[in-house]
């Protein structure tokens, strides 16, 4: 299993937000690059990048952050926040960002989703589900979406794409645990190819061993690092 | 050759993988030439009827597909495809199976119907060769062919039963994923490929 350490921005700093609200923010000292260098020494094999102004106003604010990071490190990113157009898709990609993650675009522009699958194939993409209460949110968590899950899930096995990340936004910057009803439930319906990925509430050995048992490929971890709830080194072995 | 038919409708590296993954030998195609002259066929479905219908003619396919000789395979949107009307978007398809594709009820149940179900043969068939009854196959639609006589070789319950896999001749179908429901699923394109229609 693979276990993903994130990196979230505001403006260029490493932040963590409780449960998506912009008004709790914390900001941690290290710079970005600081940050993703040392979960790659801890070996790591993939980073999670998220650009919350981006996915909060589309500005695309903290690219140059991402940017730096992609330079800095041997091991893939994925990036995730604010990815909309066109521009957004072939920059991030030409600056060697392995993995987009579409959130908000999958929803409401499944047409510029069919298109870049087009050019680029299914691989460099992930969706991400992002769950209040089992239904799907978007613009950075504040919008109930129209769209179900089973619709999403059949548009992914169309796009052919094989990963998705999963947040449960209640369990999200909790420390408590992940909600395995919900990744239980979309591994029966995500095909077998989809590598499906847990955010939200990992914060110890026990939940990635459960998460594992489900049939759960990777996990997203957070806040679980910047309080020092879990060590980097009994997390990275973790998988 | 075999020939996977590459109808701009979709992402075909599902097939493509399995396929590769038993190691045959196979081309993804849209040409009449290249697909007249092949040994078997596949049609992979992705998508929906009307731009799939729309693309097969305008490549110039659909009459090459209806007077094949040859083993042919339709995936999910492909088994849809083999019947004479879909009652996505009212799209007329073709034709090679007699009956309508029709759409799940989503007043009763939750559409697209998607995840893993059962199939129960209905008729024994070498496609199924080695594949238990009442295996377990991972289905993606919101269209679904009714039960016929005359056709039905599989069924699944959602809801009702409906046909999960379909044969005349030399023309098979199937409604479920068989190149993303694991080992099972790759029995039934191994199957396929040494299918010989009697």
């Amino acid at each position: 299993m693979l276990i993903i350490p994130a990196i979230d921005l505001i403006g260029g700093k490493c932040v963590r937000l409780l449960k998506g609200d912009y008004s709790t923010t914390t900001t941690y000292q290290q710079t970005p690059v600081e940050q993703a260098l040392r979960f790659q020494s801890a070996r790591f094999s993939r980073l999670h990048v998220v650009d919350l102004e981006g996915a909060k106003d589309g500005l695309g604010r903290n690219r140059e952050a991402i940017r730096e990071i992609v330079q800095a490190v041997r091991i893939p990113v994925q990036v995730g926040g604010g990815i909309r157009t066109d521009e957004d898709v072939d920059s991030l990609l030409s600056w060697g960002v392995k993995f987009l993650i579409l959130g908000t675009v999958a929803l409401k522009q499944p047409e510029s989703v069919s298109r870049w699958v087009k050019r680029w194939g299914g691989d460099p993409f992930i969706v991400s589900l992002d769950l209040r209460k089992q239904r799907l949110q978007t613009e950075g968590w504040r919008e109930e979406s129209q769209v179900s899950v089973e619709e999403m899930i059949r548009r992914i096995s169309d796009w052919g794409v094989t990963q998705v990340i999963s947040t449960d936004i209640e369990k999200d910057g909790t420390l408590s645990h992940p909600n395995y009803a919900t990744y239980t439930q979309l591994r029966g319906l995500l095909g077998p190819e989809v590598r499906l990925i847990a955010a939200g509430g990992v914060s110890s050995r026990e939940h990635i061993g459960r998460l594992k048992e489900i049939g759960v490929g990777g996990a997203i971890v957070g806040k679980a690092i910047y309080e020092n709830r879990i060590s980097l080194e009994e997390l990275s072995s973790a998988g | 050759m075999i020939v996977v038919i590459d109808y701009k409708a979709g992402n075909l590296y599902n097939v493509g993988n399995a396929l590769g993954h038993l190691g045959a030998q196979f081309v993804f195609s849209g040409d009449p030439e290249v697909v007249r002259k092949a040994s078997r066929v596949i049609l992979p479905g992705v998508g929906s009827a009307k731009p799939a219908m729309d693309s097969l003619r305008e490549l110039g396919l659909v009459s090459v597909l209806r007077e094949l000789q040859v083993p042919f395979l339709g995936i999910c949107l492909g088994l849809q495809l083999l019947f004479e009307r879909s009652d996505e978007e009212q799209t007329d398809c073709l034709g090679i199976l007699p009956g309508a594709v029709r759409r799940f009820d989503s007043r009763r149940l939750k559409v697209p119907h998607i995840g893993w179900n059962q199939v129960s043969i209905k008729a024994p068939t070498t496609l199924f060769a080695k594949v238990p009854d009442l295996s377990s196959f991972y289905f993606v639609h919101s269209f679904y062919a009714p039960v016929s006589d005359s056709v039905t070789i599989g069924v699944t319950e959602y809801g009702e039963p409906f046909s999960s896999v379909v044969m005349k001749d030399h023309y098979c179908g199937v409604q479920f994923h068989p190149e993303r429901s694991g080992e099972t699923g790759l029995q039934i394109l191994r199957n396929f490929l040494e299918f010989q229609p009697c």
